[in-house]
């Protein structure tokens, strides 16, 4: 018996449809969860107040500083440890075992779980370098955890430049370093501010790793060594211990706002560097 | 008789075991079009890469022989390349613009060599070469718009001017107009004539009438080899060879 092509264009267009329908519906689903049962808690005051009673009352305003000063640590470390290498592994080295071994490398530290990552930055900085739990500590391991991310993107960036781009800026005198900088990387940018952007996002939603390695004071941290505690670890606090389940909802409504609004920047400042570059 | 610019001695290339020159003896004058036609894969894109060094980015090649350019051996291993590539211009096949602005992709080269220092010597330069280039006339008014946004006779006009603003004193053609229609092609003909009094050049190309229109002395390449070389009209009148003839007849390529 043959099928009529036409019917299972249909079958098919349909059957895709709902499956994109429902990835979607998850994603809705969750923002409104949170959004109903977060919004009303927010105020100036939840944004703007310290944590008062362990959390079930005050704001979180602490969190937030905690948050900031974590994922810029991490950001500062992992940015340009992560492109330069995937600068070098494009740019400066031919494909062979030594950069298949680079790439099998942080493809596996991707794959380790978070809480393995927490339990090492706690070994490693809090303990044997002695940093205590503190943003340090905790912004050195997610920048462990961002990584591999920000060099698997960033890598594919610069390698879908075209080549002839590079042919020509040598052809016209230009060093490789000159290439790169005037000419690869304003290509790749787009590329690699999206891996960054997700990492951000990662960052500031990672709790295992943070609650290991950064700790989980109440105070506002005010120097490098400060312990502190993210809006993702005062979430799962909140809630594990049953403190306040209105004010994690809050904190979790912001915490979705926060990443969502970094996405909606990023995007649109990418927007206008492409116009100026095309 | 013009002075020798570039002068090949026993130039042998390998890709790997691949043999893509052997043994070629060639002496390029000065002021003069040179052309070099020939099958796919005899040598002729690659003969250009080694005369301005693009060989180098090419994993596993082996050169031997010489090739001096006024004198001076440009194949030595410590040679500043990228003053070679300063000094021998190169356009390819496919006109590459860069996603810059048309003033940008004429300007940003030289600026990063501090040639002209002041920037209305910059914007000087660029005006002149997108001139000797004859695009000057069709873009003057939207010289910052995206260099994508030409046409591809247009995009490889500008490529041209681009390798004219370094002030090379060769240039290199690879096959630069193969894609593109009767009236482009023509255009980057008579910018071609009009540019030898200034520059030596070096053309490639697959298509033998243009050749025989654009260039003075004509090299003829066939399994890496050099097998005929001479004055243009004598070449195309009575080929020495055979296998130039049958080339130049199209019995075979």
């Amino acid at each position: 018996m043959r099928v009529d092509p036409l019917l299972t264009e249909r079958l098919v267009k349909s059957l895709l449809w709902c499956l994109t329908g429902l990835t979607i519906f998850v994603l809705i689903f969750i923002i409104t969860f949170i959004a109903i049962k977060g919004l009303p808690q927010l105020s100036l005051s939840f944004l703007w107040h310290d944590i008062e009673d362990m959390g079930r009352a005050g704001g979180i305003f602490p969190t937030l500083v905690s948050t900031l000063y974590l994922t810029l640590i991490a950001l500062v470390v992992a940015s340009p440890l992560g492109v330069g290498s995937a600068i070098y592994l494009t740019e400066y080295t031919l494909e062979g075992w030594v950069t298949r071994l680079i790439r099998f490398g942080a493809e596996c530290l991707a794959g380790v779980p978070s809480i393995i990552l927490g339990l090492f930055g706690f070994v490693l900085f809090v303990i044997k370098l002695n940093f205590g739990w503190s943003m340090l500590s905790g912004g050195l391991s997610l920048a462990i955890m961002i990584l591999p991310t920000i060099i698997r993107t960033s890598e594919e960036a610069l390698k879908a430049v075209p080549k002839e781009y590079q042919d020509v800026c040598f052809s016209l005198g230009l060093s490789k370093w000159q290439t790169i900088t005037r000419v690869v990387l304003p290509c790749a940018l787009p590329g690699i501010m999206t891996g960054i952007v997700l990492s951000i996002g990662r960052s500031i939603g990672e709790t295992a790793v943070v609650l290991f390695t950064a700790g989980a004071s109440l105070r506002t941290p005010t120097s490098l060594f400060d312990s502190g505690r993210s809006m993702a670890v005062h979430f799962y606090i909140l809630a594990r211990e049953g403190l306040s389940m209105p004010n994690a909802y809050g904190t979790a409504a912001i915490l979705i706002i926060s990443i969502l609004l970094i996405n909606i920047t990023a995007y649109t400042l990418m927007q206008r560097f492409l116009r100026k570059y095309q | 008789m013009l002075p020798v610019k570039i002068q090949v001695r026993e130039l042998t290339f390998h890709y790997g075991s691949h043999c893509a020159i052997q043994g070629l003896n060639l002496d390029i004058y000065q002021g003069e079009i040179l052309g070099l036609m020939g099958p796919a894969k005899s040598g002729k894109t690659t003969f250009l890469r080694v005369l301005n060094r693009m060989c180098d980015l090419i994993p596993n090649v082996r050169i031997q022989g010489s090739v001096r350019l006024d004198d001076e051996e440009i194949l030595a291993p410590h040679y500043d390349v990228d003053s070679l590539r300063r000094r021998i211009g190169m356009v390819f096949a496919k006109p590459v613009p860069l996603p810059r602005s048309i003033y940008e992709n004429l300007a940003f080269a030289p600026r990063l060599q501090k040639k002209p220092q002041h920037r209305d010597d910059l914007a000087e330069l660029v005006e002149n070469s997108l001139k000797a280039a004859q695009l000057w006339d069709e873009v003057k008014d939207r010289l910052h718009d995206s260099a994508l946004k030409l046409s591809g006779g247009q995009q490889q006009r500008l490529c041209l001017a681009r390798t004219l603003a370094m002030a090379p004193e060769v240039i290199l053609l690879d096959e630069p107009t193969s894609g593109l229609d009767p009236i482009s092609t023509a255009r980057i003909e008579e910018t071609l004539t009009a540019l030898k009094k200034d520059f030596t050049i070096v053309l490639v190309s697959n298509n033998t009438k243009q050749i025989a229109r654009c260039s003075d002395k004509v090299a003829f390449l066939l399994m890496s080899r050099l097998v005929e070389y001479g004055v243009t009209p004598e070449v195309f009148m009575v080929p020495k060879q055979k296998e130039t003839d049958d080339y130049i007849s199209g019995r075979f390529g």
